[in-house]
């Protein structure tokens, strides 16, 4: 016996939605979560009527882009967690929502702004191998292949690609989660080029960090301490950590015998006798 | 129930129930060899078997009407019959099954009374063990009856000879693709078997759930078993059954992965502790699926260890060919994402040769740096990877291709244009093929820079490695590893566990064989460590002074 009341709401929650009515769907949407923790569809079972379940099913997604679209990812991750339940468990039951490729694309990529490689590579994993008859091309999706791209060109380091595909977000959801990952990819560009460059001209360095004019892009090397000649207009990055690993162990093995010994050189005498007696104790017990 | 009641009516069997009762059958000894228990079951099986052969030739004509209803019984009698025909190519064991066949009349009573102790059980609250084993015991008594048909009063049979027919039913029903019979039967049994709670009947009971598992897994009724394969886990677990632990967490994974849910299987692992004292073959199987659900979390180095734990405590190679290559394809694919390369003589396997081909071409690409290779040995096996599993995990390695690529470049040229390296690496564009070098430099694969105005890559010159102290370094690795492997070995030899190492190579081999531990001969003792720490400060206060005089 479906729930008319329930659909009556959500009707209306579909409207306000569609008319960008941000204020009123929020409130619209805090009704039906009460109204579907009553009818226990925030759980829900095989037992519960089929036609009160999608209804539960849209409202919940029309709140996972609600979330969204006010900028919380949280409130997203929460709605994402309960859609799971009817995407997976109740999927042999329920008609496939259209809306389901869209939410696991942005899933995806909250995993990805997150920097949660892990579980983007477990979902992935999931999606790709998965037999069910409506994943068949799930890869080749729109909504799924833009996330799955962006990775792919962030690990090899194409960050030029990655940069434009923003601009080509399947939905405008997409936005507002890449626009936290484009944070994240600046900041990797500049640890990037703290290792690779010497020095690198200003304006060259907003244009590969991709900022629209200089002054932002001064500010962003300052945060980051590097240092600025404003007659050459030049970044020079400080090179502390550059092979230091291997200059502190050339001194340890031609220094050994000078007066001014730091402490590393102790620290590596030591850890030699430590050595040396462990194989000598492992020997005794073998012989 | 009638034929219980048609067998009480004898005046022996009385008696014998009598006598039984006296001994309490339900409990065993619990130290009891396994050995020494298989035998005397088989033995007591013997005895039974003849017994109903007995009964069967000469007092089936008497009693036929009452002991026999006929539906369930025949039924069963054609199933036994098939399963003969069936296993006859066991000829060895060939004369003792037909007298297991004999035994099976009994079947459908038995898994009568299973049925209803489930009943009760159910009904009953979580804990009430002591009501379980009641009826237990009742069931042993009513079994305590049979053999005495046989006329020897003194040899009662266990439950664990009628659960090991159970068994044997179940694998004949599984061979004669009876498959829906096994999964019911075998459910009846495992009903059975927790009510029973005996320690002595652990190691056929993993068997029983791991052939339940199989049936619900061809029957694809994956999610009906989750559930009980998890309550009964957590049973065994409560009740140190360690055999049947290990048999129900392998058959969870495999459930899951079978499913796709790879982050419940993660759960799974994160929250079980795996039983130390399982056997190898159970052992290995989980290793295989902690490496590949590590692999999926990208958590390499991990992953490559438990794979190589699992190839290692694997049966031989010839024995379970299928395992030894499964294994082999995720290993080699995880060892790429390491930015390892296996080695040739692994393709060389006769074994491993053919399956492992299309591995071996994404291997040679990587190995040389060249994305077409790649691109194209993947696309030819696609399908390959798609059934094995490992496409995901190879559409990870691109980069790896890339890096590998660079490396080479950086090695070769002291200076190369980007546009230069663009063009050999088949890179899109211009643009990200500098900060694809900025990305390489930053996480070490090569040692250079990039000079912008320019736009050219200058490799920085190698030092002399052999100023550093990377060398000792290796070399202390090297010396942990063996040392780990010695003492593991003691500890395995001692346990008289057989292990084999393929994987260690000859250096390794050799050392290992120079240490080699008699069996039986004295042991260094290791348990005076008290004393041997004590040693070992003095040794090393000697040691810094002398240090402290040489310096001055």
């Amino acid at each position: 016996m479906p729930d008319h009341k329930l659909q009556k709401l959500s009707h209306t929650l579909q409207q306000t939605y569609d008319r960008h009515d941000l204020h009123a769907t929020g409130k619209h949407l805090t009704v039906l979560k009460i109204t579907l923790a009553r009818a226990g569809l925030l759980f829900p079972s095989l037992d519960h009527d089929k036609e009160d379940l999608v209804t539960a099913r849209s409202v919940l997604e029309v709140g996972a882009f609600y979330s969204l679209a006010i900028k919380d990812v949280k409130a997203f991750e929460r709605y994402e967690a309960m859609l799971s339940v009817y995407y997976r468990d109740l999927s042999p039951v329920l008609p496939p929502s259209p809306l389901r490729r869209p939410i696991l694309g942005l899933t995806l990529l909250s995993h990805l702004a997150a920097s949660r490689i892990s579980q983007f590579h477990t979902m992935l994993e999931q999606l790709s191998t998965s037999t069910n008859e409506q994943d068949k091309d799930i890869l080749n999706d729109v909504y799924i292949r833009w996330p799955v791209d962006l990775e792919r060109s962030l690990m090899e380091g194409s960050y030029t690609k990655a940069w434009r595909a923003k601009s080509r977000a399947p939905r405008k959801e997409y936005e507002v989660l890449a626009e936290g990952l484009m944070g994240t990819i600046r900041n990797d560009i500049a640890s990037c080029h703290e290792k690779a460059y010497q020095a690198l001209p200003l304006a060259e360095a907003s244009r590969l960090l991709f900022f629209d004019n200089e002054s932002e892009a001064m500010k962003f090397g300052q945060q980051r301490g590097w240092n600025f000649s404003p007659t050459s207009k030049i970044f020079t990055f400080p090179s502390q950590s550059r092979n230091g690993s291997t200059s502190t162990t050339t001194d340890a093995a031609s220094g050994g015998h000078e007066d001014g010994e730091s402490a590393g050189d102790l620290l590596e005498r030591r850890g030699l006798v430590r050595k040396a007696l462990e194989y000598a104790t492992e020997l005794e017990a073998i012989v | 129930m009638v034929s219980t009641e048609a067998k009480t009516d004898d005046v022996v069997m009385k008696d014998a129930a009598a006598d039984s009762a006296a001994k309490n059958p339900a409990v065993v000894p619990f130290a009891l060899d396994k050995g020494m228990l298989l035998r005397s079951l088989f033995q007591r099986l013997g005895l039974t078997a003849k017994a109903f052969q007995y009964r069967n030739t000469r007092q089936f004509d008497a009693h036929s009407s009452s002991y026999r209803f006929a539906g369930a019984a025949t039924d069963c009698k054609g199933i036994a019959e098939s399963d003969n025909a069936e296993e006859a190519y066991y000829s060895e064991t060939k004369n003792q099954l037909e007298k297991l066949v004999g035994l099976l009349p009994q079947t459908p009573k038995t898994s009568e009374e299973g049925e209803s102790i489930d009943k009760t059980t159910s009904n009953a609250t979580s804990m009430e063990v002591d009501e379980a084993s009641t009826t237990g015991g009742k069931v042993a008594q009513t079994k305590e009856k049979r053999p005495t048909w046989a006329g020897r009063a003194g040899a009662e049979p266990l439950p664990e000879a009628d659960v090991y027919v159970r068994l044997l039913v179940i694998v004949g029903l599984m061979d004669n693709k009876l498959v829906e019979e096994a999964y019911s039967y075998a459910k009846a049994t495992a009903a059975y078997i927790q009510s029973l709670n005996r320690r002595t009947m652990d190691h056929i009971a993993a068997k029983v759930y791991f052939y339940f598992a199989r049936c619900a897994e061809l029957l694809k009724r994956d999610e009906e078993l989750r559930p009980i394969l998890l309550a009964a886990q957590s049973t065994a677990f409560l009740r140190h059954d360690e055999d049947l632990q290990a048999t129900l967490i392998n058959c969870l994974l495999r459930n899951y992965f079978n499913s796709h849910l790879y982050e419940q299987a993660d759960k799974l692992v994160s929250k079980v502790t795996w039983p130390e004292s399982a056997g190898n073959p159970q052992s290995a199987r989980y290793l295989f699926y902690l490496g590949r659900i590590r692999a999926i979390q990208l958590n390499y180095s991990s992953s490559h260890e438990c794979l190589l734990n699992a190839v290692r405590r694997a049966p031989a190679a010839h024995v379970a060919p299928g395992f030894y290559q499964t294994v082999h394809k995720f290993f080699i694919v995880v060892e790429l994402l390491m930015g390892d390369i296996p080695e040739r003589a692994l393709f060389r396997q006769p074994i491993l040769r053919k399956a492992l081909v299309p591995y071996f071409q994404i291997v040679q690409a990587v190995r040389v740096g060249d994305l077409e290779a790649f691109q194209t040995a993947l696309n030819n096996h696609a399908s390959r990877f798609h059934a094995d599993g490992t496409y995901s995990l190879i559409l990870r390695l691109r980069h790896n291709v890339i890096k590998t690529a660079l490396r080479m470049i950086s090695l070769a040229y002291s200076r190369i244009s980007l546009k230069d390296i663009c063009l050999k690496l088949h890179l899109d564009s211009e643009e990200d093929t500098e900060y694809i070098v900025a990305k390489a430099i930053r996480d070490g694969v090569i040692d250079a820079e990039v000079d912008h105005e320019n736009g050219w890559m200058k490799s920085t010159e190698v030092g002399d490695l052999y100023g550093t102290d990377e060398p000792r370094k290796r070399f202390e690795a090297r010396i942990d590893y063996c040392n780990q492997l010695h003492n593991e070995s003691v500890k395995v030899s001692t346990v008289r566990r057989v292990c084999r190492w393929p994987y260690v190579d000859a250096n390794f081999a050799s050392l290992c064989q120079a240490m080699r531990y008699p069996l039986n001969g004295p042991k260094p003792d290791l348990e005076d460590s008290e004393l041997v720490r004590e040693r070992q400060l003095d040794i090393e206060q000697a040691l810094q002074e002398m240090d402290d005089e040489d310096m001055f």
